[in-house]
């Protein structure tokens, strides 16, 4: 895994795409979490398995805050998809573009042969299968008759296989598959499968001048994020335990979280059916319910997240 | 409704009416409950009599109580209203005569002990808690309780008394029977013996000194398996595998130990003593006998006992000590081999001597390695030569006596003479004084502000008291110093915002109190109130009640500043939404969102013109039940 972050350069495109951070790379995804702990949330379907929505795979959203993180550590920068993917393919004219067409048809090639070579041994396993049983059954009833010629399965194999190839395909498949063979190959190299590229553009082609976008707007709740997250916490979206970051004391995929993050402000009112709400919910998960804020009129200009104060509230049954 | 003339008197509460009224058939506890909350409000109600069509006469006596109802109007309120005392500290109302607490409890489930979690009933948990449940504590009570108290312990005395003296002639009568078996095969066995040292008699000149025990013991192991083998069948079962816990924990616990447990060493008494120090080790311990069944601490000196009187009357010191030794410290037989062999050593080598040494012998082995001897010997030979002849049983029995009480339960025992010690007796009696006859009521009866309201308003079945005046205050008064108490610090001017705390939160209990919903708080779930179907003694809460302001009013928006106030105040998140439904799912119960539509605001002329009725009415309450679907979970 090692050898592959070596193709990774800081800093890395996060595209943004209809107000959400993206990434669509898989070794970004496995960079970003094991080096900066952001995690993510993955939210494509499996192509493998469409029909289920509690495994995702392709693209991961980065909360605001997370890529807001980013950019600010210069790990990554924003492009704004929209707008980058407008500008190159208006501009893409003559030979730009028929290479482009090209890139895009040889891509397609491969695949078709990808899919092809793959289709084509599997059904020669399959028929060398049904060879073998075939065979088995002759042995069988030729042992029969001659118990003494009962030969060893292997070597078999490969005569009768070999043998009983033509005259199965022929029985099997009939017309459809000589013409497939006759024909098949020069049609797929005429038809490229459709590629549909996930990114519109090579990552070595993208902007190099990250300074043009501003930094994502993120909500009030940042500052505890940034605070939680350079104690090394990792921190992943809270919404199903009613909390703002959901806060794991190493890997999401290692830990439980341990805490209920929830951000106030530092001089606001925190309604008491709050704390009783998270106190509950926290103790009922098994995790502490965490509340924290900002000091904005501390004097420390540190870093993001220093002036945090967190509590931790459990509910106690006296 | 017909049985609300019956249960008036009920909440009067007077108990020898009902018990007598149950007595026919004792009452299910929830009919007993049913029977209790009869009343769902603090109202009198006055039902038509029932109409039977084929009694034409019933018809007339309906319309004789209509018309007698509506010439003369009888007033659904009690006389005798119940009394509330405002409390602007803890912004509440309280309540703390008894009839009026119980009356607002049992009756529509209103307001929360101070001391309770729900219902007032601190008292009747003191009272428990002290052990005084019924309610009449007088001097006479008290005086009657101390009596039986005397009388039940000096019958437990009694029988403890009987039980002990049952248990000591039964063991006479076991230690008789055993000796009477012994009689039978304690001369088989001697003989048994004495022929095996003829045979070797080679032996016989080497004077008994310590060194040559081992000799000795060689001899004695032979003539032991010659004595067990053809005659003493029952303590071959003394050699089965080691199968109990105790058996098992009794083994020896290294190659040291099991050398010396097998007598194939010399050993002298130093090592001996070394190895059967006082049990300290938690094997030792372990070891030790369980019980006085498997105790058998006589065995040994007892047999010597019973020998020696013959021969040597100067060993009876050493009878003494091997007596009290056991009692000291317990060490089952492992610890009496020892003294049984410094016995050996003193006394000639006799037939005497040989029968001891065989005995110790076998015990240390039997009782070392396989101690289930302990429990099974009672029936074997070996050790019923314990019980053997010429000493009388009953000072044996004192001795299980006593090893029986330990020094603490010593105190306990009783002469059979005499009644319980006198001490006793009076610590009883002292620790009876002791007790508070009459324990004060700390526990009031709390209203929140909107259940006094409505009460108070709605009902009309409480009035509520002026902390200062002690006057009661009148309604629109009320209304007006609830709406400033309901914000904190309280508010002083008059011109009262239409979506203030208590505005808000009256609207919405008065909405579900008058669908007949038990409306309580529902703070320990997060949530504004929770709905009760007929109170929290019948069932669990089946709804939390969110409350949730709307300003749909055009005022709301006609201006940007109060565009945003009221977007602001509008606002909530979905990971607060998520936080609280989760709380109420987890607690079974479905959320409700209460939306009620906040008016534009009236100037106080306005507000005093249209009175309460006029500004109540203002407000609209819609509802949402929300109910989280998770499509992958909830597909069957």
């Amino acid at each position: 895994m090692v050898h592959s972050f070596e193709s990774i350069s800081e800093p890395i495109p996060i595209s943004l795409i209809s107000g959400k951070y993206m990434i669509f790379d898989i070794s970004v995804v496995t960079y970003l979490r094991r080096t900066h702990h952001i995690c993510g949330t993955l939210i494509g379907s499996i192509p493998q398995n469409p029909q289920q929505n509690i495994f995702s795979g392709l693209p991961m959203e980065l909360m605001p805050e997370e890529a807001k993180f980013l950019v600010q550590k210069e790990v990554a920068y924003i492009v704004d998809d929209l707008a980058w993917h407008k500008q190159r393919y208006d501009t893409l004219t003559g030979d730009d573009k028929k290479k482009y067409l090209e890139s895009l048809r040889s891509a397609g090639l491969k695949v078709r042969k990808a899919a092809q070579d793959n289709s084509k041994k599997r059904s020669e396993i399959a028929l060398s299968r049904i060879a073998t049983k075939k065979a088995k059954e002759k042995s069988s009833g030729e042992g029969s008759s001659g118990t003494l010629a009962d030969p060893p399965p292997n070597t078999s194999l490969d005569d009768t296989g070999s043998v009983a190839e033509d005259s199965t395909t022929d029985s099997l498949f009939g017309g459809e598959s000589t013409a497939s063979r006759a024909s098949g190959t020069p049609i797929s190299s005429d038809k490229p499968f459709p590629v549909t590229p996930t990114t519109s553009y090579a990552t070595s082609s993208l902007p190099q001048n990250p300074s043009h976008q501003p930094d994502p707007s993120v909500p009030l709740s940042y500052s505890l994020f940034a605070h939680l997250h350079a104690r090394d916490y990792y921190i992943m979206p809270g919404l199903r335990f009613g909390c703002d970051y959901n806060v794991y004391p190493g890997d999401p995929l290692r830990f439980h979280s341990h805490f209920l993050a929830t951000s106030f402000e530092w001089d606001q009112d925190i309604p008491m059916l709050d704390l009783i709400g998270g106190g509950r919910l926290g103790t009922a998960v098994k995790k502490g319910f965490l509340i924290g804020g900002e000091d904005t009129e501390a004097d420390t200009e540190g870093e993001w997240g220093d002036n945090v104060r967190t509590f931790c509230i459990e509910w106690g049954g006296m | 409704m017909a049985d609300t003339t019956q249960t008036a008197p009920v909440v009067e509460g007077d108990k020898p009416q009902i018990q007598q009224a149950i007595q026919p058939r004792p009452l299910s506890k929830f009919q007993q409950l049913n029977k209790l909350y009869a009343l769902p409000a603090p109202l009198r109600t006055f039902p038509l009599p029932t109409f039977v069509p084929h009694n034409p006469l019933s018809l007339f006596h309906i319309l004789y109580v209509w018309v007698s109802q509506t010439v003369k109007p009888q007033i659904s309120r009690f006389d005798h209203l119940y009394e509330g005392l405002f409390s602007p500290e803890t912004r509440s109302v309280h309540v703390t005569d008894v009839r009026s607490i119980r009356g607002l409890w049992e009756q529509g489930f209103y307001g929360k002990g101070t001391l309770s979690r729900s219902e007032p009933s601190w008292l009747d948990r003191e009272k428990t808690k002290r052990g005084n449940k019924g309610k009449s504590t007088s001097e006479d009570n008290t005086r009657k309780r101390r009596a039986e108290r005397q009388q039940t312990k000096w019958e437990r005395a009694r029988k403890e008394r009987e039980a002990i003296d049952e248990k000591l002639l039964e063991e006479a009568a076991a230690a008789v029977q055993q000796r009477e078996e012994l009689n039978h095969v304690v001369p088989v066995a001697s003989t048994l013996v004495e022929e095996v040292l003829d045979t070797v008699e080679v032996k016989e000149p080497i004077q008994m000194e310590s060194k040559s025990l081992a000799i000795v013991d060689e001899i004695l192991e032979q003539a032991l398996e010659r004595v067990e083998s053809p005659v003493l069948k029952p303590a071959k079962l003394g050699w089965a595998a080691p199968v109990g816990p105790l058996e098992l924990l009794s083994l020896p616990n290294s190659d040291d130990g099991l050398t010396v447990a097998c007598f194939t060493e010399d050993f002298d008494d130093k090592y001996v003593k070394r190895f059967f120090a006082a049990p300290v080790g938690p094997m030792e311990l372990l070891a030790l006998p369980n019980s006085l069944r498997s105790y058998e601490p006589p065995k040994l000196p007892q047999h010597t006992l019973s020998k020696l009187p013959d021969t040597n009357p100067t060993d009876f010191p050493f009878e003494h000590e091997s007596v009290t030794l056991p009692d000291v410290k317990i060490n089952g037989n492992g610890s009496i081999a020892p003294n049984a062999l410094g016995i050996n050593g003193h006394t000639q080598p006799d037939e005497i001597e040989v029968v001891g040494g065989s005995e110790t012998n076998e015990d240390t082995i039997d009782e070392s390695i396989h101690s289930d001897e302990t429990t099974e010997t009672n029936g074997t030979p070996a050790n019923g030569s314990t019980l053997a002849n010429s000493r009388p049983s009953t000072p044996k029995v004192k001795r299980q006596k006593s090893v029986r009480f330990s020094p603490t339960v010593e105190k306990n025992t009783f002469i059979q003479s005499e009644p319980p010690s006198p001490e006793r007796a009076v610590v009883a009696s002292t620790s009876v004084v002791e007790e508070p006859l009459e324990i004060k009521n700390q526990e009031h009866l709390q209203l929140t502000l909107e259940e006094a309201f409505f009460l108070s308003y709605a009902l009309g079945a409480i009035s509520i008291v002026d902390p200062e005046t002690k006057a009661p205050i009148p309604n629109q008064d009320l209304f007006y110093l609830l709406r400033k108490t309901s914000y904190f610090p309280p508010q002083l001017n008059p011109a009262l915002s239409p979506d203030d705390p208590f505005m808000m939160n009256y609207v919405v209990y008065h909405h579900y109190r008058s669908l007949g919903w038990v409306v309580r708080s529902g703070i320990k779930f997060s949530v504004d109130y929770m709905l009760y179907n007929r109170g929290p003694v019948f069932s669990h809460a089946e709804f939390g009640v969110l409350i949730l302001p709307s300003y749909s009013d055009p005022y709301w928006t006609s201006d940007p500043f109060l565009e945003k106030l009221s977007r602001e105040k509008q606002k909530r998140t979905w990971a607060w939404m998520s936080c609280i439904n989760r709380v109420i799912t987890q607690v079974k119960k479905t959320l409700i969102l209460t939306y009620v539509d906040v008016p534009k605001p009236l100037s106080v002329q306005e507000e005093q013109d249209l009175g309460i009725d006029g500004v109540l009415s203002r407000y609209k309450v819609r509802e949402i039940v929300m109910k989280r679907f998770a499509a992958n979970r909830m597909r069957d």
